[in-house]
């Protein structure tokens, strides 16, 4: 098997002590921005991009996926026992997995999360490796006309998927495409919105947008609704299972994973719909439902498995055509993008032996966390207590911190406070920040590949619609865009029947 | 022990999942007043910004292509203006509907922690190329934990040191990424 033999390569590559230091790096410190509130490994990965000057690409790239995975496990430490998920991916494990916590059940529902998040994350890496070549074989056969269809889909699906309302994601897109346009056009070198600013000509650095809108705005918006933490649940004793629960959580996994994976590697965003699938499921087969909304092992098993699988399925999309489909995909396409890769089928041939090496690191990271969730679930669980004062203070460091690093001065700490406050408002109003952060990073990509095909076809805007593929695409995100307004008005009017019957 | 009832749940829907743990429903109504008044007050900074990337986009040259550097302004200016518009609408509805029974969200005192976070900001910004980055950031950090409520004041500033000075040694001298050095180096 060719992916195999290129995998043990990337085994060989991967295993070496810097690399290997750089994964247990990255999986520590994924697993504590995991667990501490307010920062993710968006965030994180944004932080930590400068050390690209330092590294070469494979060592970084296996840092940042160290930090991906690892925010994973993390989230869900900090679902189980403060009940506030760190990750919006984490939200449906808080449902039953603070319940068992309050029930004196923390140690369980920790170790059915790591160990489903370990299974979920392993198989998944498997079926990954496997299937990004295929993937890739195909993509290399799309032209910028599907480009352009392929990305209207993840533009539609990030917006109107992530976070609770339609409008409110596609605000968000539409802010982070504005923060996008800014700098210098690259073909034309017309300065757009740059309203004279030096420091914006080059554009907005990534940095400062993440850094801006995910910990400027919930620090001041932590601020504004006065502070205070959650209830920490204690962790009594070792994180084992019984057979019983065993027995309940391991269906869950695989079928967390089934649903995971496949929609996580779809070109759409949304990595939280398998969580919310898995979660309704598992409430279906349960011989216990019962104890839904009670602490139902099942509930967190599943989704958490779900949830690991989407992470791992999200890579396909994002090394095989380049699309990130979500905030820390993006963040990691950037990091790619300063070592001059470009994400997409060409990759696998250009840097096979990087794709491989990345890939064997996810192997190694998946057991690394298993081996630091399990055994230290305690010291993970001390993190929280932490105060938030103190958590929101270091926040602001390191914020200002990645602004220093991405080699800005006065004049980008002041459009750092000005994106923060626009965050701010964001973080109040209940409007996600993903949806911002990909359109910014998906946003030039998209006019240059829709400039490319209207080139191809000599302005004929025909183009766009003119493959079998490409017509299927938009159709999709047609749909993608009408259906969750469709559907909210849906619930809408049958929630006020009911609550005028009632 | 306060556990929510079982709800009549036909599926797990996301509406479900999120209304779920809002066990205190008058904390929830302020939460929601507040949404809602943020997302109007978002809705109109979207207009503004659709407005300014519409006269941006007008003052470009599109050198008679189909697709040239104007019309992505164009698109994505008319769309945060419909949207930011929308936005306003649905912001106000939200809040009128949960405004009825939560009159005040946040106190005085609320948006005064939130002004005096953005003050320290802009001071830092100003100061430390002055005062290098350990001074500044040490600053920073025990100046915000105080405001977020950190109660022994001094330990604020004490612990803002070690991570300011953990962060530059880690970054500057580690990494290698300069930081604003003050008159004594650091």
């Amino acid at each position: 098997m060719d992916s195999l033999s290129l995998l043990l390569d990337g085994f060989a590559d991967a295993v070496t002590p810097l690399n290997l230091l750089l994964a247990l790096a990255g999986v520590t410190i994924g697993t504590a921005v995991g667990v501490l509130p307010g920062i993710g490994p968006a965030l994180t990965v944004a932080l930590l991009l400068p050390i690209t000057f330092q590294l070469e690409p494979t060592g970084a790239l296996i840092l940042f996926a160290g930090v991906y995975y690892g925010g994973m496990y993390g989230g869900s430490t900090t679902a189980i026992l403060l009940n506030t998920p760190g990750e919006s991916a984490s939200m449906v494990a808080a449902l039953e997995g603070n319940k068992m916590a309050r029930a004196g059940r923390a140690a369980p529902a920790l170790a059915t999360a790591a160990i489903g998040s370990f299974v979920a994350g392993t198989i998944a890496t498997v079926v990954l490796t496997f299937v990004a070549q295929p993937f890739a074989d195909v993509a290399v056969n799309f032209t910028p006309a599907d480009y352009v269809g392929l990305m209207a889909i993840a533009f539609v699906t990030v917006a109107t998927l992530l976070g609770a309302s339609p409008l409110k994601g596609v605000a968000s897109l539409l802010i982070g495409l504005t923060v996008g346009l800014v700098g210098i056009e690259s073909q034309s070198g017309q300065a757009r919105l740059t309203f004279g600013v030096p420091t914006l000509l080059d554009g907005v650095d990534v940095v400062i947008v993440v850094v801006a809108l995910f910990a400027i705005g919930e620090v001041f918006s932590h601020g504004l609704k006065g502070g205070g933490g959650g209830t920490v649940q204690p962790l009594h004793g070792r994180t084992v299972m019984t057979r019983d629960d065993f027995r309940r959580s391991w269906p869950a996994w695989l079928r967390g994973t089934v649903f995971g994976f496949p929609i996580g590697a779809l070109p759409a965003g949304g990595a939280e719909i398998p969580t919310f699938l898995s979660y309704a499921t598992e409430k279906r087969l349960s011989k216990h439902p019962e104890e839904f909304g009670h602490g139902a092992i099942e509930g967190v098993a599943g989704p958490e498995a779900a949830n690991n699988a989407a992470a791992a399925g999200v890579l396909v999309p994002l090394l095989t055509i380049g699309l990130p489909t979500s905030a820390t995909a993006a963040v990691i396409l950037t990091a790619f993008q300063s070592y001059g890769l470009q994400p997409g089928p060409q990759l696998f041939d250009e840097s096979g032996p990087l794709v491989y090496a990345l890939l064997a690191s996810l192997y190694i990271g998946n057991v690394m966390l298993l081996v630091l969730n399990l055994p230290l679930a305690k010291v993970w669980a001390r993190l929280l207590t932490i105060p938030a004062y103190a958590i929101y203070a270091g926040i602001l460091v390191f914020a200002t911190l990645g602004v220093f690093s991405s080699g800005g001065g006065l004049a980008d700490l002041l459009v750092l406070l000005v994106l923060g406050l626009l965050g701010v408002l964001m973080a109040l109003a209940g409007v996600p920040v993903a949806p911002a952060i990909v359109g910014l990073i998906l946003g030039p990509l998209f006019e240059t590949q829709l400039r490319r095909a209207l080139l191809i076809s000599e302005g004929d805007v025909t183009t766009l619609v003119d493959s079998p593929l490409s017509i299927g695409l938009w159709i999709v995100a047609l749909l993608a865009l009408v259906l969750p307004f469709a559907l909210g008005r849906l619930r809408g009017r049958d929630r006020e029947t009911v609550g005028a019957s009632g | 022990m306060s556990t929510s009832e079982p709800r009549a749940t036909h599926e797990a829907s996301r509406a479900d999942v999120v209304a779920g743990e809002r066990d205190d429903s008058r904390e929830a109504l302020v939460e929601a007043h507040r949404a809602g008044l943020a997302s109007a007050v978002l809705g109109a900074v979207m207009v503004v910004l659709g407005v300014v990337t519409l006269v941006q986009a007008v003052r470009l040259d599109n050198e008679d292509q189909v697709v040239g550097p104007a019309t992505a302004p164009y698109l994505v200016g008319a769309l945060t203006f419909l949207v930011g518009a929308l936005l306003v609408v649905r912001g106000r509805r939200d809040a009128t509907l949960a405004g009825a029974v939560a009159s005040s969200g946040e106190t005085r005192q609320d948006w005064l922690r939130m002004g005096a976070l953005v003050v320290v900001l802009v001071v830092f910004a100003l100061v430390v190329p002055l005062v290098g980055y350990v001074v500044g950031a040490t600053a920073l950090f025990g100046v915000t934990a105080v405001v977020l409520g950190m109660p022994e004041r001094v330990r604020a500033f004490v612990v803002g040191f070690s991570v300011a000075a953990l962060v530059f040694l880690a970054f500057d001298v580690g990494i290698g990424i300069a930081l604003p050095a003050g008159p004594w180096g650091f």
